[in-house]
């Protein structure tokens, strides 16, 4: 038992000091990362400073140069009209997480259940999945024209633009999450006597639960990309606009402010998925770590 | 028997084969069932203002016999594969760099990590007013569009190859190239390939959307044309022509796949 007890010490005494280790090693690395991105964003936006402001070259002088974007973002009377103290500024970001947020909600409430259903029933799937094949290739924005003819009001169509993606990455992340769970538990379930509603609720819906996150993840990228082409043809409001209206009335460093909006939302709605996918499957991160 | 007769009698098996399978039937009646709601609800009277399956059919080859039809197919598509094949070659040889050099990996990653956010189609003005012709904006989009799908697959790809494969091809004594040549390009190349197929894709649709904001021509200007004139078929006729032009450059996108990785082919 003594034994025993000393070894466990060791291993313990062992772990730990391998965590420090791993620990220092891992600080010291990320903050030579740090370092060296700063470096990198730093270079860039030099370079972007040197040919646009000082050395003017030929067609750089056509755009906005970084100095000119920071003091019209941050100014409380911008040239413009668009800065980070203006209420303009956010209406644009609300009417687009709006139609984001819409579209998406929609696509993924038709589209987990679609999925679900095209994994769960083979005759289901012969009947319908050539349908959606049928329809996917079009790209979202191709609907554009389409969606403003029949739909009444730009707000519709641009929803509908921006749904159009995501719907479709929703469905085949989610049969794919369905294709990929273990056969060994559908033969468990069929042994132990499940009803077919059972498969569906035990094993199919918890188990395609994986892909259907990374298919959220894409849905709202591909989301946000139908959404600034949608409202840079068709819209009258949002951040897609709010770039193609600067580029028309050249106010130019507004272009780039809704460029580096878009991207922050972008950002943060993806980060924000990932986050809800972790917390609901936190059983998964737990059987991971378990093996 | 030839290779080539071989190969027919094959195509002929699989075929018959496919005919005969209930499979094939019931995604046919699905479609048809679609095509056939979509008249019926014509015949009620229910959205007027889309053209019926059978006025499609009739109206279709008309729009395409028109002069120019097909001038949109080549244009469009030089577009997207010039755009895209300069995105390919820059994607591979910075991802390539990136993998074998961990400093210059971390200098410009997050930077491009920064950028990627950015939805392709938002770059439009900026390239309008940059590039001296909108040929060269829409192939700059095109680029934007197909750059950091390709170039995130390559490091992901990279990133995936087993340590030991390294560890081994270094312990034997392995030079860089070989490294590379051995090591690095087949273990890559897999994931290289997911992000050429997902990349063709966004560069259509990106280029769809830059012909209709800016174009005079191609594809997804015939479409927007066709809405400023209230010719619905010739919409339709677009969509599907946008539609069937990425499916086709999918398709070839995955016979070169398979072209280059015979050890992956099933």
């Amino acid at each position: 038992m003594a034994v025993t007890g000393s070894d466990e010490r060791e291993v313990a005494l062992l772990k730990a000091f391998n965590e420090k280790q791993r620990g220092r090693a891992s600080r010291i690395a990320y903050n030579a990362g740090f370092w060296y991105a700063l470096t990198g964003v730093v270079g860039f936006l030099l370079l972007w400073h040197i040919t646009t402001d000082v050395l003017t070259l030929p067609r750089f002088n056509f755009l906005p140069t970084p100095l000119d974007i920071f003091t019209e973002w941050t100014s409380t009377e911008p040239k413009y009209g668009v800065s980070l103290f203006t209420p303009i500024y956010y209406e644009h970001i609300l009417v687009s997480v709006r139609r984001v947020m819409l579209a998406f909600f929609i696509a993924v409430a038709a589209g987990v259940p679609l999925g679900i259903l095209l994994g769960w029933s083979r005759t289901f799937y012969n009947f319908v999945f050539p349908i959606v094949e049928l329809l996917r290739p079009i790209p979202p924005l191709a609907w554009v024209p389409f969606a403003v003819l029949i739909l009444p009001g730009v707000e519709a169509s641009v929803v509908l633009v921006t749904l159009l993606a995501a719907f479709f990455a929703t469905v085949l992340n989610t049969l794919l999450g369905v294709w990929s769970i273990n056969d060994d538990y559908f033969r468990a379930a069929h042994c132990l006597g499940y009803r077919r509603i059972d498969v569906l609720t035990r094993i199919i819906i918890p188990g395609a639960m994986p892909f259907v996150f990374t298919g959220l993840q894409i849905a709202m990228g591909v989301a946000w990309f139908s959404l600034v082409g949608g409202e840079m043809i068709a819209g009258r409001s949002g951040l897609g606009f709010l770039i193609f209206d600067a580029y028309m009335q050249v106010a130019l460093p507004n272009i780039v402010i809704g460029m580096i909006t878009l991207g922050v939302l972008g950002y943060l709605s993806s980060a924000a998925i990932r986050r809800v996918g972790s917390w609901l499957m936190a059983w998964q991160e737990k059987g991971r770590a378990g093996q | 028997m030839t290779a080539g007769s071989e190969k027919a009698s094959l195509l002929w098996v699989r075929w018959s084969s496919r005919l005969r399978s209930p499979v094939f039937w019931q995604g046919l009646l699905g479609i048809a069932t679609f095509f056939a709601v979509w008249q019926i609800a014509r015949w009620i009277g229910w959205m007027t203002i889309i053209p019926s399956p059978v006025e499609l059919a009739a109206g279709i080859p008309e729009e395409i016999e028109r002069a120019g039809y097909w001038q949109n197919w080549v244009d469009s598509g030089r577009r997207v594969f010039t755009g895209f094949g300069i995105a390919a070659l820059l994607a591979i040889v910075i991802g390539v760099a990136m993998g074998m050099s961990n400093r210059l990996r971390a200098l410009i990653f997050p930077l491009f990590e920064i950028m990627r956010p950015i939805p392709p189609l938002a770059w439009l003005p900026l390239a309008i007013l940059f590039w001296p012709s909108s040929e060269l904006t829409m192939i700059f989009l095109t680029f934007i569009g197909a750059f950091f799908p390709i170039l995130l697959n390559i490091l992901v790809g990279i990133e995936k190859i087993d340590p030991r494969y390294k560890q081994a091809a270094l312990s034997l004594g392995s030079s860089r190239g070989a490294m590379f040549r051995r090591v690095m390009m087949p273990g890559a190349l897999p994931s290289l390939f997911t992000g050429l197929t997902i990349a063709i894709g966004i560069t259509w649709e990106v280029v769809i959307a830059a012909e209709m904001a800016s174009g005079t021509n191609g594809l997804g200007y015939m479409t927007w044309d066709s809405y400023m004139t209230h010719s619905m078929v010739g919409i339709v006729l677009g969509m599907l022509s946008i539609g069937l032009a990425g499916m086709a450059s999918s398709w070839v996108m995955r016979l070169v796949g398979e072209k280059a990785m015979p050890w992956r082919r099933r």
